[in-house]
């Protein structure tokens, strides 16, 4: 981006700031200038003009420095755009493209993206067909998703939501997909956890952080989602698969609802401005399955809403809920059970999900998914004291391993193969002497991931055993016959 | 008092730089004060400001036959003359040289009779600018400076400049 000068002498029009309220600034003179037209100030700092009136222009200001009635300001003759390329993969930048990393050594971008722009309209669109792996048994087994699915991830705070978030962070990396993580309002601290999370595990050269602090301007943090969209679609546009989390939107929410109000726009419900759904739906709606000239190419997006209290009917959220292909909610009271991941599987949807499972998948899901109601159900019978037959303990029983089953470390991915092959042994009830209370069945479990991924004789087998059954009875079958032994092999190439 | 717009341009037309502007605008408040305070009267209050400002003011009263003793009247008019001082538009000229009264005065006369006579002049000496002029008016900026001619000049030519 050009300086000041260069902009005063190119539009050959200047303004004056005449008044300023936190993060919005009034303006008198650009005559020519139009809404969401960036201006620089004299001392370099950046805005974007919300609205025109006869007297005054409304802008939006990405301060560094502080901007003060009196000082000069240009328009720029261009929209909010951004810096994109290669070069932000393994970065942590600001949501106008400055690397938050002073020790950077990588040069900045030099081509340049506009933020707002419109989502592509529906001739560009294929339908979902392909699943989208996350790692974690539940989600995948019982509410899969797609490549292109908008997922809305809800909860209360501290109820393992970024925890899920980093493993299919970690799952879609570890899949040469690109992930952009979009950091709103967060603390410094949290997003330096995030940077070490990725660092840790050796993927952050395929992930993006955009990220603001929760002390900086309005402007910035209010930026933040359209930033980390633009630079989505400009991996997907070079021909990957992204995969873009949104973490939070109801705070981002609260800020726009800060700068609406700055901005003496009318308040509606719980004071958001009347606008509220259509910046949150303009920019889901950029996201999804694409035809692009490098092939089918997807924008996966994971919105995250706080809930307060469980409470699921609050406004930000059903906006949320309504914009997005389904949510998986994250259960207060399923974390305190020390369910882990905490997801209420009766309470989360997933609309395009199904479609996009072969036949055994979707079996297997109808067979989980009709098993764990059916012990929801029982559970809520013996609470009623009754003496319990046979086959209703069995079935507890059973239930109980199947609960413990899908409990899985924060840090931990199960390819999804590998979580079918694990899945049917447990149904087939090939480890009935094991305890379902066993501390090393997690243990077992990362093992198990380990070596699948390191190990392709391993993989080779297990991919093999899944696309040779058409259905899961067929699979069943397969395991009943030498699952058994198999299982034993490659425990013993984990141990 | 009459209720006309036009009983104000004699003393808008005293008005030709945003100095004068803020004298003005400070004189009213004084008056405006000196009002309110003492209760002395019109003629009393008048000694708190200048002579020339007294003077126009006096004038304009008797043309348009506003009853000085009503003071709610004259603080009526008072404010409405403020208003009107505030509204109206600046033209912001930079040049290389303070201009002397004499130039002030050509150059308003200039603008009242090209651009109309709601304007008045805000001159700032910028040395940087070596001659010419940078105007602005209405949120445009033109910069007719010979800075910008040699800058412009010199960028044009760059490369047989070098070669020197």
């Amino acid at each position: 981006m050009k300086d000041f000068s260069f902009y005063l002498n190119s539009t050959q029009e200047i303004g004056y700031v005449e008044r300023t309220t936190s993060s919005i600034i009034y303006a008198s003179g650009l005559p020519k200038s139009k809404p969401g037209e960036m201006v620089i100030f004299d001392n370099e700092n950046l805005g974007q003009i919300l609205s025109l009136s006869p007297n005054f222009i409304e802008i939006l200001v990405f301060p560094e420095n502080p901007v003060k009635p009196g000082m000069k300001l240009v328009r720029t003759n261009e929209f909010l755009k951004i810096p994109v390329g290669w070069e932000l993969l393994g970065n942590v930048i600001s949501p106008l493209g400055i690397s938050l990393n002073p020790l950077n050594s990588k040069r900045s971008p030099s081509l340049r993206r506009g933020v707002n722009n419109p989502a592509s309209g529906i001739l560009t669109r294929r339908t979902i067909k392909k699943q989208l792996e996350t790692g974690v048994s539940l989600v995948d087994l019982v509410i899969p998703l797609g490549y292109g699915q908008r997922e809305l991830i809800i909860g209360d705070r501290k109820t393992g939501k970024t925890n899920f978030l980093l493993q299919s962070v970690l799952t879609q990396a570890k899949k040469n997909n690109i992930c952009v993580y979009a950091a709103i309002g967060k603390r410094k601290l949290d997003i330096k956890e995030l940077k070490d999370f990725f660092v840790k595990q050796g993927v952050f050269d395929q992930v993006v952080i955009v990220a603001s602090g929760s002390e900086d301007p309005t402007g910035i943090i209010y930026l933040t989602p359209y930033s980390a969209m633009t630079i989505s679609e400009y991996f997907r546009d070079e021909g990957n698969n992204v995969f873009l989390v949104l973490d939070d939107l109801s705070t981002h929410a609260k800020f726009y609802r800060e700068i609406a109000l700055l901005g003496k726009r009318f308040p509606g419900r719980n004071s958001y401005p009347g606008d509220i759904f259509y910046m949150h739906s303009s920019l889901l709606e950029r996201a999804g399955n694409f035809v692009t000239p490098k092939g089918e190419k997807a924008i996966t997006c994971f919105p995250v809403a706080e809930t307060i209290q469980g409470d699921l009917s609050g406004y930000i959220e059903t906006n949320l809920m309504s914009m997005t292909d389904g949510h998986l909610y994250f259960d207060g009271d399923l974390f305190a059970k020390g369910r882990r991941p905490a997801i209420n599987p009766f309470l989360s949807v997933t609309r395009v999900g199904r479609q996009t499972q072969s036949n055994l998948k979707r079996e297997l899901n109808r067979e989980v998914l009709s098993f764990i109601t059916l012990f929801e159900k029982m559970q809520n019978f013996t609470h009623f004291g009754a003496e319990l037959s046979v086959g209703t303990r069995a079935t507890l029983g059973f239930g109980e391993k199947i609960i413990e089953f899908f409990k899985q470390n924060p840090s931990t991915t199960i390819p999804i193969n590998l979580q079918i092959i694990l899945f049917g042994i447990l149904w087939n009830n090939i480890l009935e002497n094991k305890q379902s209370q066993d501390k090393s069945q997690n243990t077992d479990t990362e093992k198990l991931a380990k070596l699948y991924e390191k190990n392709e004789d391993v993989r080779k087998k297990i991919d093999s055993m899944i696309e040779g059954s058409k259905s899961f009875n067929e699979l069943l079958g397969i395991i009943r016959q030498k699952g058994e032994k198999q299982l034993v092999n490659i425990l013993k190439y984990a141990n | 008092m009459k209720d006309n717009t036009s009983i104000y341009s004699d003393i808008l037309k005293s008005i030709k730089t945003t100095d004068d502007q803020e004298q003005l605008l400070s004189e009213i408040d004084i008056l405006l004060d000196a009002l309110f305070q003492t209760r002395l009267g019109f003629e009393k209050s008048l000694e708190s400001i200048s002579l020339e400002t007294t003077k126009v003011l006096k004038e304009t009263f008797l043309k348009i036959n506003l009853d000085v003793t009503n003071i709610d009247e004259v603080v009526n008019f008072l404010n409405e003359l403020k208003n009107k001082i505030k509204s109206l538009k600046t033209l912001k000229l930079y040049l290389a040289f303070f201009p002397s009264e004499d130039s002030i005065d050509k150059l308003f006369n200039w603008i009242i009779n090209n651009l109309g006579n709601r304007i008045i002049l805000s001159i700032q000496e910028e040395k940087t600018i070596l001659g010419g002029a940078i105007i602005e008016f209405d949120g445009n900026y033109l910069d007719y400076s010979l800075k910008k001619r040699l800058e412009d000049l010199f960028f044009k030519r760059k490369e047989a400049i070098f070669k020197i």
